[in-house]
């Protein structure tokens, strides 16, 4: 018991039987992913809207932008299709549940995710991935992006994904120590998750400079597509996202098991 | 199932040593502005929930943990899954320290929180056996054999089909101790199994944890229900403000905190005054006039005076028509010691 064979094992068995369990409220299924694709629709018409008028943001044309809207929104519906429990993980702590994961033996953050998945949430990841067809097709024809490019830009949604998901370990794990993290969450995922969606160019350098270190989701899209676009950087910065999420998800998970040994649980 | 390597000849399954377990609660201000000043003064008041437990049980023993409310029960137990880390002192289960090991100390527990279930919501009960069975590794044969045997004993058959968020309190119960069970841990903690539930509910539960014992498994059960401990443990531990007060059987329980038995007499007539028994060690009950003037409540010691001897003594005052004897109750003795 415990090899990553067996892990992965586990865990699939596990997470059918929560997606059997998520079928039992159709209705609230079907009524999910169409709230989720109307929230996107909108989302994107409001961008459509500005840059008709305007042409571009921070130099950066609709279907430039439609490269990192696409790819964020690719990784954030992984993200949240697999790290659903994860975003909910304040209850666990604030109601004890923790306590009932400590009991298996297996790692918590295991048995945690397979309690719930979210694949409704895959709903955003399509449509992600619409826009980022039409942007990749719309700039293949115009000369501005390679056959290369595009097949690498499709690579980069696995890794936004991971690196949102170290982002949101690390923000439930300090609920370890805070308890309540509904405010954090806001400030860790739902912003940097959208700044990611457009050039960070045009956001303040002290924002920036977050959006490159701890919260790291300029890698996510931004910075490979931006030296893909010939809009600066290096080739270096092609590599960046690998290294960022895998270096992420080590801290994140190192966090998270430094925060399980000192849960304190509740009352009974 | 591989179980713990324990030592040929141990005598210790369960091992507590020198237990302490504190918690730091924000110290809370009041005041409009109380939540602020809480958020800044770092100041933490110290609550030691554990204060210096040491224990060692037995394999095969069944050991009752009670308490009041808030003395360290629930924490111990934690404690003694892996769940929470001590502040200080150690514990081995089967030799093996839960928060050094704890994925390998918890193959061989089971664990039943009465009021939390670990069994999967929406699905039907079933469907939690089979991801259970899955998770410690049952298989085929073992995992028919233990559901045979679970709904000959505690009726589980019935509410296989059934989700578990539609089962009632008492139904929910059984499913989830014979969830803790599947895997057939050697070491069983049960957090308040019985809590909310009706008397048939609990003699059910109660004769399958006679059984689960019967087998081997070394239990070890806190309760608020004091009818649990003395319908089911052969060893009970007392603890009060994260102290052990009491460990030792039942009986000696009785014996240390010396709560008299009381001895009711009925007698054909009002018998004679019963002024000379205080001298041989009795203590008339005044509480139980009552009953009565043919009757008589005398209180003692069975430490010094066997109940033969009592009624023998009660017998010179008028000729006996009906004796009734009460035990002490453990909720009575108990109280002695909080």
């Amino acid at each position: 018991m415990g090899g990553i064979g067996q892990m992965m094992a586990l865990y699939s068995r596990l997470a059918k039987a929560s997606i059997r369990a998520r079928m039992q409220y159709k209705a609230n299924f079907i009524l999910t992913v169409l709230m989720d694709a109307a929230l996107f629709a909108m989302d994107f018409l409001l961008i459509a809207a500005i840059l008709y008028r305007f042409d571009s943001i921070g130099g950066w044309s609709v279907f430039e932008i439609g490269l990192l809207y696409g790819t964020a929104s690719m990784a954030r519906g992984v993200y949240r299709t697999f790290g659903y429990e994860l975003h909910r993980f304040e209850s666990y702590i604030a109601e004890g549940h923790f306590d009932t994961l400590m009991v298996r033996p297996w790692p918590t953050l295991l048995v945690l995710l397979t309690r719930n998945l979210d694949p409704g949430r895959l709903g955003v990841a399509a449509q992600g991935g619409l826009v980022l067809g039409i942007s990749c097709h719309a700039l293949l024809k115009a000369g501005a992006l390679s056959g290369g490019a595009m097949v690498y830009i499709w690579t980069l949604p696995l890794w936004g994904a991971a690196i949102f998901f170290a982002i949101s370990l690390a923000t439930s794990a300090s609920a370890f120590w805070l308890t309540r993290i509904a405010d954090l969450q806001v400030f860790t995922m739902y912003a940097p998750m959208t700044a990611a969606s457009y050039p960070l160019g045009i956001y303040p350098a002290s924002l920036r400079a977050l959006l490159h270190t701890a919260l790291p989701v300029a890698f996510a899209g931004y910075v490979p597509i931006r030296f893909l676009l010939g809009k600066g950087g290096s080739a270096f910065d092609l590599v960046t996202p690998v290294l960022v999420a895998m270096a992420a998800l080590y801290v994140s998970y190192w966090f998270w098991r430094l925060g399980e040994s000192g849960y304190q649980s509740t009352g009974s | 199932m591989e179980y713990l390597a324990l030592e040929p000849r141990s005598q210790v399954m369960i091992e507590a040593k020198n237990l302490v377990k504190i918690f730091f609660v924000a110290k809370r201000f009041n005041g409009s502005f109380g939540a602020v000043k809480a958020l800044f003064n770092r100041e933490a008041r110290e609550v030691r929930a554990v204060d210096d437990i040491s224990f060692k049980i037995a394999p095969g023993d069944f050991v009752g943990y009670v308490g009041p409310n808030g003395a360290g029960k629930s924490t111990t137990i934690k404690m003694l899954a892996g769940i929470l880390h001590p502040s200080d002192g150690e514990i081995l289960i089967g030799g093996v320290s839960p928060q050094r090991h704890r994925r390998q100390v918890a193959k061989n527990l089971g664990v039943v929180f009465g009021q939390r279930t670990q069994l999967w919501w929406d699905l039907p009960v079933v469907e939690s056996y089979e991801l259970l069975a899955a998770m410690y590794g049952v298989d085929r044969e073992r995992y028919l054999a233990a559901m045979k045997r679970f709904d000959e004993l505690l009726g589980i058959g019935e509410l296989l089909d059934v989700p578990v968020r539609k089962l009632s309190l008492g139904q929910r119960m059984r499913a989830d101790i014979a969830a803790a069970l599947l895997h057939d841990p050697p070491v069983l903690f049960l957090d308040e199994p019985t809590i909310g539930l009706d008397v048939v509910a609990k003699d059910h539960i109660r004769s399958f944890l006679r059984e689960v014992n019967a087998r081997g498994t070394t239990v070890l059960l806190t309760t608020h229900d004091l009818s649990d401990i003395e319908e089911l443990c052969r060893r009970v531990m007392v603890v009060n403000h994260g102290k052990l007060v009491f460990d030792g059987c039942l009986d000696a329980l009785r014996a240390e905190i010396g709560v008299p038995t009381q001895l009711t007499v009925d007698y054909t007539q009002p018998p004679a005054n019963g002024e000379t028994l205080s001298g041989l060690g009795f203590q008339v009950v005044d509480g139980d006039r009552a009953r009565g003037p043919n009757s008589l409540t005398v209180a003692f010691d069975r430490a010094l005076i066997s109940a033969s001897d009592a009624i023998k003594a009660l017998g010179e005052l008028g000729e006996i028509k009906d004796v009734h004897l009460t035990e002490p109750a453990i909720e009575q003795m108990l109280k002695q010691l909080y």
